[in-house]
């Protein structure tokens, strides 16, 4: 079996922000999918953000479609990074995906309810192996979130998703 | 390829490149419950264009045919089967001809009657070195049921599956039962051999 996922992804620029040894299995996985990956400072100003999401536009020479966000359970993404993206995508007039990584309990259900909409897909991952876990736990972080941030996916928008029984299982 | 693939909606956007890869199901066999729906052939030809055997188990004859022409159109083996088939025999024949049974997928029936098949399932030897694992596709409310009814053996997840409601939702159109059968092979498939029971609600972000 190949280590890594296929290619998913068509070379899209995704900024990932936050830290863990689970956002760097996703930041590997993307990459392994085909994205470009850039890095977004954690912040809750929104022109902080935004100037995060168009410094990775300008470095990469082409626009962000993806996010990846972990706050580390202070969910900041929808007041700053979600905001951001979402001004984004209306002035470049495109369709993007935001990924939340959070540990579990961290509401993400309510972020993604605010996130949704006609040009933001937006998901979540909630699990422990978010911080750290196993090499094959987080390998399978990384697997979930390239298949999310996916055209296969497209479909699947609002979605809350952990990894096994012990992230207490959440509605999708 | 047969008429029943032919059926089936192409997808209308999306990379044009396999989602998962070639041959990775080409030594796996696939057991679906269904009524021979079209979410049940997109799950079939999800996971037979990439090289599994199925076995398909239906509402009757006519229902598990429609499923396993899937199979036939991929030029991949298949074997029939009904509800009301003698559960033994049915995995006796199976084992003879086709091998273990290593992924089970139980498209929108009620869990009394997925109930024998899951059970002869989960009590079935694995095969060396192969990961199995188990998905229900219901409608909304519905998985919580199917987890709880899970005997064990393999890891199980759920889709609430809910195609037309995304109209009114986010992403403002119908999903495609091929995006059903993507994430299906998805969650049967190694990239996702850690994920065990999650429900993944697949209505376009409706609810």
């Amino acid at each position: 079996m190949s280590r890594t996922v296929p290619s998913w992804l068509d070379d899209p620029v995704c900024v990932v922000v936050g830290a863990g040894d689970g956002v760097e299995a996703v930041a590997h996985e993307l990459a392994a999918a085909g994205a470009t990956i850039a890095r977004g400072p954690v912040t809750d100003d929104t022109e902080a953000a935004l100037a995060a999401i168009e410094i990775a536009d300008k470095a990469a020479g082409d626009p962000v479609s993806i996010l990846v966000h972990a706050s580390g359970g202070n969910d900041v993404a929808a007041k700053a990074y979600g905001e951001a993206f979402a001004k984004y995508l209306d002035k470049t007039n495109l369709k993007g995906n935001i990924l939340l990584l959070e540990p579990v309990g961290a509401g993400a259900e309510t972020s993604l309810a605010s996130l949704c909409g006609p040009k933001l897909r937006a998901n979540a991952i909630t699990s422990t192996y978010v911080a750290t876990g196993p090499r094959e736990k987080l390998r399978a972080l990384g697997e979930l979130a390239s298949y999310l941030a996916s055209d296969y996916a497209a479909y699947v928008c609002g979605a809350c998703l952990g990894i096994d029984r012990s992230d207490k299982r959440r509605r999708a | 390829m047969s008429e029943h693939v032919l059926k089936l909606d192409p997808p209308a956007f999306g990379p044009e490149r396999n989602f998962l890869p070639d041959a990775i199901y080409s030594e796996d066999t696939v057991m679906i419950l269904s009524e021979g729906s079209e979410s049940a052939q997109a799950i079939a030809d999800a996971f037979t264009s990439v090289g599994a055997s199925i076995v398909s188990i239906g509402k009757d004859m006519a229902a598990a045919r429609r499923v396993s022409g899937i199979a036939e159109g991929h030029g991949q083996a298949s074997l029939v089967a009904t509800y009301r088939s003698d559960v033994t025999n049915v995995f006796d024949e199976v084992t003879e001809t086709l091998g273990t049974i290593d992924h089970c997928i139980i498209v929108n029936v009620e869990t009394d009657i997925a109930t024998p098949f899951m059970e002869a399932f989960a009590a079935e030897k694995p095969a060396k070195g192969k990961a199995r694992s188990a998905v229900a596709v219901t409608g909304a409310g519905k998985a919580d049921a199917f987890l709880a009814a899970w005997p064990g053996g393999s890891r199980m997840n759920v889709v609430e599956a809910s195609l037309d409601s995304g109209k009114n939702g986010p992403v403002g159109r119908a999903g495609g039962t091929f995006e059903l059968g993507w994430a299906v092979a998805f969650l049967c498939s190694p990239f996702a051999r850690e994920i065990d029971g999650q429900i993944l609600k697949l209505d376009g972000g409706a609810s």
